[in-house]
């Protein structure tokens, strides 16, 4: 071959690249075609990141399966394959949990707890990032340049560093040892990434459409209700989603500035049946685990594809 | 390298992109892909480039079937409509990258850049980032990128859409003249037909996926095979009439309510007496209806009312009316009618007739 | 439009007003509070740079350090690391978009789980007996003693709870910026004769290099400040040897009630966030100004 065949025509094509792609099989080769990919698109380097993914997925995997399983389960085989089904891990739903050596300690009261501040935290979030991100965006005022630089760094700046200010504070307010301290707290150190998404809903209407609702006829309030509102639905969704996750699953802040046992969420509680079980029984913290994951994996199903396509920077706790 | 595609069909999941495509390249020529946006003729580029792998048939490049050659190993360059510059890289590196990646060495890589650029006309263009190049310069770095490995065969993914209209101008004809020069067989993509017209050594007509006519622009343009090729090509685009055949006294005769013409000697000769009475499509080309004013004898000239008239430059273009059919036609600025005046109109040159329903060309055999 | 400061207070007030109390007011008693002594009777008893002086000498507040460090540089790697694998395995070399977004959301799901829940499936993977996953993984390849992770390996357990937790932003702002780089560049350095490997190292990380720094700058800063996970899994044990800096402050404010010094502590770490904070903002926030996308 080298050099000794006719100029222009065969000498450029090794023969073995197509020889080896050529032994290929051909259905695997079919599946490619109807996908429409490159010659150069490697099945076989698919397969390796496949499998990749698979091995590094599978604490998570395992583990999510695992609390699952073992909250239905007497016995398991290395804490992994169930052995016998049963229900008695969820006792807690209809009887007293026995705590220590005296405590008696209903999850009712506690998962209501959990819920109104989650639904507190969600509300408030939601309005008052409502109300300044359409400041933000919509307004022109002295000092607006400047209220948004600062949303924007507060965006980035680590609110838990300031837990110790923050205590002081509540006490001040005297709103330490109250749920409702708690959410404001919450709030705070996630409105301004709220406030600055629904800014850029609010950036993402055009005045034009604004203009061409109130030459329709509408007032300013059925512009609200007609126009902005549909359109901005998509992020007060995210927001609320979010939001009602985040103080839902909380915990430091309860932990910290809450002391009577009466006003613990489901976040302390199980923190404090692991300190209680840790090791020992399995099958009763799973089954609480489980129980309160159960917003959790709903919002989960069915907004999966939703959440995707957001990002969700700054929710770090 | 002469490139033959060999019945290619490109499907995507039920979408066929690409329809039983065959279509041969000539050593050193270059060929126009032409068609409107959505037809294939990009699909068809990258299969050749080995982005698409053909659902069947082969591709050919000289004696050898490239199929399942990655694109890497085609020596094929290539330029997208967005010249995909690599804006992390200088003009230097965006053009060495592939020789780069070929490994080769540093004081070559720097003598082969050196060259292309000075060949392009870029060579003071080299440290600068893409970002900062207006369009026609990204353009010719692009091509030099595509060129500096010194490929068998240029792909052009409509170069020239992105640049403003002036600059597309000389850009196709530098174009041209630099294909020539280096004697590249070359495949070019483009929506744009009198782009296609003024750089292609031949004209690949695509539809749906479906090649209508491949042949040099002249005859694109005296023997369009069907209606698509007679309407896409040629700006303004060609006037259609709906009509009938008619033989009277050994003459025949266009018919419509509102024209009357009678058909050259070698249309006679090629359409048989049976098709009397036939319902036809009638084609004639804007430059080839003149007006006049005064009434003429001819029985062909019948009046017509002038609607509107557009500003083109040089000349005018006039569109007229009568009762159900519309002309266009193109004027000199000397003889400027005004709008509602009544004219004579008359056919010069070149008629086409059409099949009504299939749109094949009547004079084309086949 | 054009409006009166006073009408806007309206919309902003209750942000402005939140923003006051719980951002602005606890950085400056933060700084305050660090020169006092304050403990659980909370009164202000002003003793200079005694809490300071007081962490220079003391050998713990070193060790401290040290473990931070390892654990943030640590946990990065791992963070940012797999973010970028997974980011790169679903969108550039899986086809299937089926199986991307199933992967994509079993990442993102630790991320919506309640904070104990997810520390309770670390303490099971770690689980001390045979009833633990990693170390049933073990006994699978021949190994038959179990390993007490948490007391053998801290580190380890909090470098990968944090890691796993932390990976899905990462990963979602990657493949985001890896779906946005158009084609024709991909196509055409694949025409140029680049491979798989050079595509990712000439295209792929150079385009997303302001993602890339992006997320290194931000996990770095939630990093110093996350210490949630580690309060609940180890406490900072055994031995301090997993106290990292946030966690001590923490402990000195709310286990021994000397507020005076936790705030001493904490004081560091709203300066570094303050410091990072506004790095970031110059970098990212001018480049949005520039309108960087153009580069796309």
């Amino acid at each position: 071959m080298k050099g000794q065949t006719p100029r222009g025509a065969t000498q450029v094509i090794p023969k073995r690249a197509i020889y080896s792609l050529k032994r290929k099989k051909k259905k695997e080769r079919r599946a490619q075609e109807v996908r429409g990919e490159a010659v150069t698109f490697s099945r076989r380097n698919e397969i390796i990141s496949t499998i990749i993914m698979t091995i590094i997925s599978i604490p998570i995997f395992l583990s999510y399966l695992w609390l699952f399983l073992s909250s239905f389960s007497a016995k398991m085989w290395h804490g992994l394959i169930p052995l016998k089904f049963t229900l008695h891990n969820w006792r807690f739903l209809w009887q007293p949990i026995k705590f220590g050596a005296v405590m008696h300690t209903s999850i009712w009261p506690i998962t209501l707890n959990t819920l109104l501040l989650a639904l507190a935290v969600t509300i408030s979030e939601v309005l008052v990032s409502t109300l300044s991100g359409y400041a933000l965006s919509r307004f022109r005022f002295k000092g607006r340049v400047m209220i948004q630089g600062m949303t924007m760094l507060l965006h980035a700046f680590p609110g838990v560093a300031l837990l110790i200010a923050i205590y002081y504070v509540l006490y001040t307010m005297r709103l330490l040892d109250t749920l409702w301290g708690v959410m404001l707290v919450k709030i705070s150190l996630e409105i301004p990434m709220s406030t600055n998404i629904i800014k850029g809903f609010f950036d993402n209407i055009p005045w034009d459409i604004e203009w061409s609702s109130f030459v329709d006829g509408c007032n300013r309030w059925q512009t609200w209700r007609y126009v902005i509102l549909p359109l901005l639905k998509p992020g007060i969704a995210a927001i609320s989603l979010f939001s009602f996750l985040s103080g839902w699953g909380e915990f430091l802040y309860i932990y910290t500035f809450i002391f009577t046992s009466k006003k613990q969420t489901l976040a302390t509680f199980l923190n404090s049946l692991i300190g209680e079980f840790k090791f020992v029984d399995y099958g009763l913290l799973s089954a609480v685990a489980t129980f309160y994951m159960i917003p959790t994996l709903l919002f989960f199903i069915f907004t999966q594809k939703a959440l995707l396509q957001m990002s969700f920077g700054g929710r770090k706790a | 390298m002469r490139v033959l595609l060999d019945n290619i069909t490109k499907i995507f999941g039920k979408v066929v992109a690409v329809n039983d495509l065959t279509l041969e390249v000539e050593d050193g020529k270059l060929v126009v892909l032409l068609g409107p946006s959505g037809c294939g003729k990009s699909t068809t580029l990258l299969m050749i480039a080995g982005i698409y792998r053909p659902t069947e048939g082969k591709i050919w490049f000289g004696d050898n079937v490239v199929n399942d050659l990655p694109p890497k190993d085609r020596k094929i360059g290539l330029v997208f409509q967005s010249y995909a510059l690599y804006p992390h890289m200088t003009v230097f590196e965006n053009i060495a990258f592939p020789l780069r990646l070929k490994r080769e060495n540093k004081k070559e890589i720097d003598k082969k850049v050196k060259k292309i650029s000075e060949f392009l006309e870029i060579g003071e263009l080299l440290d600068r980032k893409p970002i900062q190049l207006s369009g026609g310069q990204q353009q010719r770095v692009a091509v030099a990128r595509a060129l500096v490995k010194s490929p068998d065969i240029l792909l052009l993914d409509e170069p020239l859409s992105n640049l403003d209209a002036k600059l597309r101008v000389v850009m196709r004809t530098e174009l041209k003249k630099m294909q020539m020069r280096l004697g590249i067989t070359t495949i070019f993509v483009t929506h744009d037909q009198s782009e296609a017209m003024t750089v292609a050594d031949k004209i690949a007509v695509i539809k749906n996926g479906v090649l209508q006519q491949y042949s040099s622009p002249d005859e694109l343009y005296d023997i369009p095979k069907n209606l698509f090729v007679a309407t896409f090509v040629g700006s303004p685009p060609m006037n259609i009439i709906e009509g009938s055949l008619s033989f009277k006294d050994g003459n025949l005769f266009f018919l419509n309510p509102d024209v009357r013409f009678e058909l050259p000697e070698d249309m006679k000769v090629v359409l048989k007496q049976e098709r009397n009475t036939e319902e036809v499509l009638f084609g004639v080309r804007p430059e080839d209806v003149n007006i006049s004013y005064e009434r003429s004898g001819s029985q062909d000239s019948t009046s017509w009312l002038v609607d509107m008239i557009e500003m083109m430059g040089r000349e005018l273009l006039v569109t007229l009316s009568r009762e159900k059919t519309m002309l266009k036609t193109i004027v000199d600025r000397e003889h400027v009618p005004s709008i509602g005046e009544k004219v004579n109109v008359e056919f010069t040159g070149k008629v086409f007739l059409f099949d009504k329903y299939s749109g094949k060309n009547l004079l084309c055999e086949e | 439009m054009e409006v009166k400061t006073s009408s806007v207070m309206g919309f902003l007030g209750p942000f402005l007003i939140l923003v006051l109390a719980f951002y602005f007011i606890p950085v400056i008693l933060t700084v305050i509070l660090s020169f006092t002594s304050m403990d659980y009777k909370l009164s202000w008893d002003f003793t200079g740079f005694t809490n300071f002086e007081h962490f220079l000498t003391q050998s713990l507040t070193y060790k401290v350090l040290l473990t931070t460090f390892v654990y943030v540089a640590l946990t990065l790697i791992f963070n940012v690391g797999i973010a970028f694998l997974l980011a790169l395995m679903t969108t550039y070399f899986t086809t299937h978009e089926n199986t991307a977004m199933f992967f994509r959301a079993i990442w993102l799901l630790p991320r919506l789980t309640p904070v104990v829940v997810y520390c309770l499936l670390w303490m099971w993977i770690f689980e001390p007996t045979q009833y633990g996953l990693f170390n049933t993984i073990l006994s699978l390849f021949g190994k038959s003693s179990s390993i007490d992770w948490f007391s053998s390996y801290p580190m380890g357990v909090i470098v990968f709870a944090n890691g796993f937790i932390g990976a899905s932003f990462g990963m979602v702002t990657f493949s985001s910026a890896i779906k946005s780089i158009s084609r024709d560049y991909i196509w055409s350095a694949q025409v140029d004769g680049a491979g798989d490997w050079q595509i990712i190292k000439r295209i792929i990380i150079p385009m997303i290099k302001w993602e890339i720094m992006y997320i290194f700058i931000w996990q770095t800063l939630s990093l110093l400040n996350s210490y949630v996970y580690i309060l609940i899994l180890t406490d900072g044990g055994p031995l301090h040897e997993t106290e990292v800096w946030s966690l001590y402050a923490y402990h000195k404010a709310f286990k021994y009630m000397e507020f005076g010094n936790g705030a001493a502590l904490s004081l560091f770490l709203v300066i570094i966030g303050i410091i990072f904070t506004f790095i970031s903002w110059k970098i990212f926030g001018f480049r949005k100004m520039m309108g960087q996308e153009v580069s796309r």
